[in-house]
């Protein structure tokens, strides 16, 4: 695979966010603009009577303070049609576009101020009164899960919003018949998605043409605009939703949000452009996040240390609301089998409602903490038989000849989860040499000598990629000349603009600058999906890549007819088409492209079908799996408790590279998120659900002094499910991460035997396991 | 997150800054802005009037006069981190200041603010408490002077009056028989301290003749812990010293807050100590 | 509404506006001066998107009101390329060091570098020192290793200036 990126081409996306130019939603400006703010719940769980909104309404400024009753007139429904069906769901729970009559988690938005400036709503907003009535709140999963619960919703049964058991194989006879046993509890929570830029959206009815053009920083802008169709009782030709340049999305830009339709609904209402920019307070408290997991498994091996089985329960925070189905907790359950070979499995998940912001997938999604699992349990075994770590990973890693691998389990589309390529244990050989494995023992015991607690520790896993069911993008070239390139892929800063650029122009023979790529503008092409599951390069890719080859193979048809020659005899350079080697007998596009436009009345040449025009819409045939091992190496300072990460190395595989250096910057964005997932990010509440980290001062972000250097080798195990063989690359640096690092603590404590059971690792807990192990196990 | 509206006044003297003080209603004076505006922003200050006194001459001066390093309320925190003065006659308020906060804020918050803001876990309000800073006072009604023991009322709480300004910090300067210690542990490079402790030791020979120890971020304000002092005066600086130092340490009351509990706190004060001290040990 | 009139320089140009006292800086000159490369990513001064110089100092102007710049001088990312559109060094190494992705914080993280550029000894600069000096900007993104090489290329360069 011939690689663009480190050859010089700067990505396209570049220059103008450099120069401070970019388009992100809060940047852009219309006449007679207004701004929304939303009036939130402040309590956990209340029932919302009366709002008087008198006083409000009078503050100068103030052109409306709306209520659901208010934006019903321009509503074909009262809910958000959220829901990703999922059959273990018991009951599907769509929020309210504005509070009705129940709130269920501190943040839930009950009624909007709409006025002059932010500024003043937010005045306003103060001087709503509401009558709340305040309910009970379920705020820890194990207790509400139990029977004598209060209820999250009042008009649900319980909380228990869904309950199922993955698995397969005997399991009972395999731990039956097992030389080694293991269990563990885990704690494992997760945070949010934090992107720079919060959510947000400018919505403007154009009077003119009737249209409502949504500007909305979301990573799915056709199904925004689906979701609007529907809940506004437009049609498709009513409503174009653009997402401008997006400051980050991280998964939950994906689901959309009671405040994308109140805030188009009210544009509507009010026929008045309007904006909504969600400050950080609101994205700790409103956008969707992940959060804890409660694990309790065992594990049986045979006399070598072999899997033979995993058993347990699974409980999961879902919050308020299902805006994703179980997808989250259903990527934990399926990741944590791994490139290993698991005999047998048996899980048993329920979902917890509780009276917090709905969960979805961040990063990740929900596949560091099934990996997590696995690798401590591994790590446990091989402590426990005395064996490598490294040892016991490459006696249960799928061999390479075993690939592709079917696994027993079955993804959301029905499909067995099949492993498509990849050398799973040459990875790990890779990895462990790049990290100097094998001459740690003797730096460690060095160090020990002079009081230094280091550690290395290491994780496998594989990541889901290029989800289905499809993408879409077309290419278009017209008398103008210039390549037209549309996708309903969205870019969050993945540099896919870049990566389409670099496809299309590979196969069309010209220089990546000249195509102009329009990706997330629903009006550029009628159906698309956008970013969600590492998939875009697979999905997107491809379908630009069959169409570049269609417009391709196109002008060489048309340019044979029209130079007299064979269509074998031409090649495609610099917006050319060109008989080999004879510069002089050429057509640039942009004549092709008039002569398949056509004159008023002629034929077209050869009975060409007319324009240059081609639409691809890629379905994967399944999913393809990415693959990496993460090394760690860790000093712990054991007063403190403080982890310094003093060195990390990544063996990635994820198929061919259409653009190294933006693989690269994905999966160190990702360690990175890993590694604040796995020191740093903690959602806090207290026992009334009231949210206690709503800053960046109280939420732990890295900073740059926080992370350390991280080095990053490929493997490229094309895929042969897709013809570029290519596979997602964004999520699989926050999977490993986790686990290498706790590994790595771990190791660098081994004289105090300590096991890490919850994450974050905080200094605190850390050394609270030291000062224990210290005391000799004694509290 | 918009700040709730109010007036805003930009005097020019310290006698029209007295005025407005005393006869504004709610109005809060702004120094740096760094403690301040983030609270207003988030509408958990929401004062009527803001008094802005970067205006005001004579506020943002380092000098030193009579044995004292006199430090204007208004010296920025970078100013201060780079003063050569600063680093010479009081080097333990220059290496606490490199703790605080990043470039970015340091380039506005100032000595003073940090002082009135008094978050229990700051570095300024330590280093005052370690040394007794006097801190000079103004309002219309006159000017006083008070031990920052007598300014620090509680967390986030001072013992201003409405219409008072803090104007100028003394410290008293180092001379060649002490020695300084200064040990922070902070999440981020950047963050405010978990815990943080601040030494001052008088030497005769090897005996401690004087001996000042003071922890920020245990919760209650920044205060010098007198029995800790009492221990080391007129000892020996030695290891069996030293663990029996942080053995009380370990002792002393704490506060848990919503990230670190009162334990862990206390070991850290403990841990934080000893290594000041070896430090001082090793170095002489 | 308690207004002012205020003068400011701004990237060399010099206004003179009226604007509500409780204005900060950063939305003055996001929404007032249409300068929207200075980004908020949490109004209360610890994200650094909104880092601009004040008088040649990093300030986060989220915590600055645009009335106390009365009379001073701001430099925004906007300034940074020269008057024939040709990008600054550390622009262009940003670029090829992949040290942007969604270019949230990178106007942020720029000026901030822009003020250690100037400050700086190039012998000083290393890999630690410019880590701390970023601290105070967080990107979501980048995992920050793009953009700290970049520094490290154009700050420790002794014709940094050029
Ligand atoms: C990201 C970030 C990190 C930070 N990290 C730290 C840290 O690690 N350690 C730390 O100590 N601080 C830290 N701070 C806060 C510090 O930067 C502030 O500078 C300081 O707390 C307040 O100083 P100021 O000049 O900004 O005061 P302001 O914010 O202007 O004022 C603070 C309070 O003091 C009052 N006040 C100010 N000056 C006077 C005066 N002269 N007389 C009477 N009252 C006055 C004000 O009315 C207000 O109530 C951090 C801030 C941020 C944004
Ligand atoms: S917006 Fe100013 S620091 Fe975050
Ligand atoms: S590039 Fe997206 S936040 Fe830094």
């Amino acid at each position: 695979m011939q690689h663009a990126g480190k050859t010089g081409h700067a990505r396209l996306e570049d220059d103008r966010l450099l120069r401070g130019q970019g388009r992100f939603v809060d940047d852009l400006d219309v006449p007679d603009l207004l701004h929304v703010v939303f009036l939130r719940s402040a309590y956990a769980h209340a029932r919302i009577g009366k709002i008087d909104k008198s006083t409000a309404e009078k503050i100068v400024g103030v052109h409306a303070v709306l209520t659901l009753a208010d934006l019903k007139e321009v509503l074909t429904c009262e809910r958000l049609p959220a829901a990703t069906p999922a059959s273990a769901i018991h009951f599907h729970v769509d929020p309210c576009i504005l509070v009705k009559d129940e709130a269920c988690y501190v943040g839930e938005p009950i009624a909007m101020v709409v006025a002059d400036t932010r500024a003043i709503a937010e005045d306003a907003a103060a001087l709503i009164e509401i009558d709340a009535e305040i309910l009970p709140a379920v705020t820890e999963i194990r207790a509400g899960l139990s029977s004598d619960s209060p209820r999250t919703r009042l008009d649900q049964p319980d909380n228990c919003v869904a309950r199922w058991t993955i698995g397969y194989g005997d399991c009972e006879s395999a731990f039956a018949k097992a030389a080694h046993k293991i269990s563990a509890s885990f704690e494992l929570h997760k945070g949010g998605a934090i992107p720079m830029e919060g959510r947000g959206l400018l919505a403007r009815p154009d009077p003119l043409d009737g249209v409502l053009t949504v500007w909305d920083s979301t990573q799915m802008p056709h199904r925004v605009k689906r979701v609007l169709v529907t809940t506004l009782g437009l049609n498709e030709n009513q409503i174009r939703v653009i997402a401008p340049d997006v400051g980050g999305g991280f998964g939950p830009k994906g689901p959309v949000y009671a405040e994308e339709v109140a805030v188009s609904a009210a544009a509507l209402l009010l026929q008045k452009p309007l904006k909504w920019i969600e400050d950080r307070y609101e994205n700790f408290i409103s956008t969707n996040q992940e959060r804890d997991q409660y694990w309790d498994v065992e594990g049986a091996f045979d006399a070598d240390g072999r899997l033979l089985g995993i058993r347990g329960t699974l409980l999961h925070d879902h919050g308020a609301c299902t805006p994703s189905g179980i997808q989250l907790p259903q990527n934990s359950t399926t990741n944590l089998i791994g490139p290993y070979i698991l005999p047998t499995y048996k899980l048993d998940v329920s979902l917890c409602l509780t009276n917090k912001t709905p969960t979805t997938s961040t990063r990740g999604a929900g596949r560091p903490q099934g990996t997590f699992v696995m690798e401590r349990l591994l790590d446990r075994m091989a402590a426990k038989l005395g064996i490598g770590r490294d040892e016991i990973r490459r006696r249960n890693l799928i061999p390479a000849d075993a690939l592709p691998y079917v696994t027993q389990v079955l993804t959301r589309d029905g499909l067995p989860m099949t492993y498509d390529s990849g050398d799973y244990p040459e990875c790990q050989r890779r990895a462990l040499e790049a990290a100097g494995w094998h001459d740690f023992l003797a730096r460690q015991k060095a160090a020990r000598e002079k009081g230094r607690w280091i550690g290395l520790g290491l994780s496998n896993y594989v990541e889901g990629t290029g989800r289905g069911p499809f993408e879409t993008a077309s290419l278009r070239i017209g008398p103008s000349g210039k390549i037209l390139v549309a996708s309903g892929a969205a870019s969050q800063g993945q540099g896919t603009s870049t990566m389409l650029a670099h496809i299309a122009a590979k196969v069309l023979g010209v220089r990546p600058e000249v195509i102009d790529v329009t990706c997330g503008d629903t009006h550029a092409i009628a159906m698309g999906l956008g970013a969600y599951a590492s998939r875009q390069t697979v999905t997107a890719g491809n379908a630009l890549h069959a169409a570049s080859l269609e417009i391709a193979q196109k002008i060489k048809q048309t340019a044979a007819h029209l130079l007299e020659v064979s269509a074998d005899d031409l090649e495609l350079r610099d917006s050319f088409v060109q008989v080999k080697g004879v510069a002089s007998m050429k057509k640039s596009f942009g004549e092709i492209a008039k002569t398949l436009s056509g004159n008023a009345g002629f034929a077209l040449p050869g009975g060409m079908k007319p324009g240059l025009f081609a639409a691809v819409d890629f379905e994967p045939p399944a999913i393809t799996y990415t693959n990496g091992t993460h090394l760690a190496e860790v000093e712990v300072d054991i007063r403190t408790g403080h982890i310094k990460i003093t060195r990390y190395v990544i063996v990635h595989d994820c198929g061919n590279m259409i653009n190294p250096q933006i693989v690269e910057g994905q999966v160190l964005g990702g360690v990175v998120h890993g590694i604040s997932a796995t020191l740093f990010e903690w959602i806090r509440h207290d026992a009334q659900g009231q949210p206690l980290t709503v800053s960046l001062a109280d939420y732990l972000l890295p900073t740059a002094h926080d992370v350390p250097r991280i080095e990053i080798h490929h493997m490229e195990s094309p895929t042969p499910l897709n013809p570029l063989g290519v596979k997602g690359a964004a999520e699989s640096g926050t999977i490993g991460a986790p686990a290498a690092i706790v590994s790595a603590i771990e190791d660098a404590l081994a004289p105090l035997k300590i096991e890490i059971s919850q994450l974050p690792v905080t200094p605190q807990r850390l050394q609270k396991l030291i000062r224990k192990a210290q005391a000799g196990g004694s509290p | 997150m918009k700040a709730a509206g109010f007036g805003y006044h930009r005097p020019e003297t310290m006698a029209e800054l007295l005025t407005l003080l005393a006869d504004l209603p709610d109005a809060r004076i702004i120094a740096g802005g760094q403690s301040l505006m983030p609270m207003m922003n988030f509408r958990v200050a929401m004062p009527q009037h803001l008094v802005d006194i970067e205006k005001i001459d004579g506020l943002d001066s380092i000098n030193l006069r009579d044995g004292t390093l006199q430090i204007g309320a208004m010296v920025r925190q970078a100013d201060a981190l780079a003063s050569p003065v600063i680093k010479k006659n009081c080097p333990v308020l220059a290496d606490a200041i490199a703790y605080i906060g990043h470039q970015q804020t340091r380039n506005r918050g100032t000595v003073g603010g940090s002082l009135c803001h008094l978050d229990p876990a700051s570095e300024i309000p330590l280093v005052c408490a370690l040394l007794d800073a006097q801190l000079y006072i103004a309002s219309r009604r006159g000017t006083r002077m008070m031990n920052f023991r007598d300014f620090a009322d509680a967390p986030l709480t001072t013992s201003l009056a409405e219409d008072e300004i803090l104007t100028r910090i003394d410290l008293p300067i180092c001379d060649p028989d002490t020695r300084h210690g200064f040990g922070e542990y902070a999440r981020r490079s950047g963050d405010f301290a978990v815990v943080a402790v601040a030494t001052h030791l008088r030497f005769a020979g090897e005996t401690i003749t004087e001996a000042r120890m003071a922890f920020a971020g245990l919760g209650a304000i920044q205060a010098r812990a007198d029995r800790l002092e009492m221990f080391a005066t007129s000892q020996k600086l030695s290891p069996a010293l030293i663990d029996k130092l942080a053995q009380e340490a370990a002792q002393m009351p704490a506060e848990s807050d919503l990230h670190h509990d009162a334990d862990y706190k206390r070991h850290l004060a403990a841990c934080l100590l000893r290594e000041v001290l070896e430090r001082i040990l090793r170095h002489g | 509404m308690d207004e002012r009139i205020i003068t400011i320089e701004v990237n060399g140009k010099q206004y003179r506006l009226k604007v509500p006292v409780r204005e900060n800086l950063a939305d003055f000159l996001r929404h007032r001066l249409h300068l929207t490369g200075t980004h908020t990513g949490c109004e209360h001064g610890v994200c650094g998107s909104c880092t601009i110089l004040l008088d040649s100092r990093s300030v986060r102007s989220c915590l600055i009101l645009a009335v106390q710049c009365d009379g001073r001088s701001v430099r925004t990312v906007e300034s940074l390329a020269d008057a024939a559109g040709k990008l600054d060094p550390l622009q262009d190494a940003f670029s090829r060091h992949h040290a942007l992705q969604c270019g949230f914080c990178t106007p942020g993280v720029l000026m901030t570098l822009v003020e250690l550029r100037e400050n700086a000894d190039p012998s000083e600069i290393n890999e630690d020192m410019i880590r701390e000096k970023l601290s105070g900007n967080l990107c979501r993104c980048t995992g920050y290793q793009g953009m700290v090489d970049a520094a490290l290329e154009t700050l420790s360069r002794p014709d940094k200036r050029l």
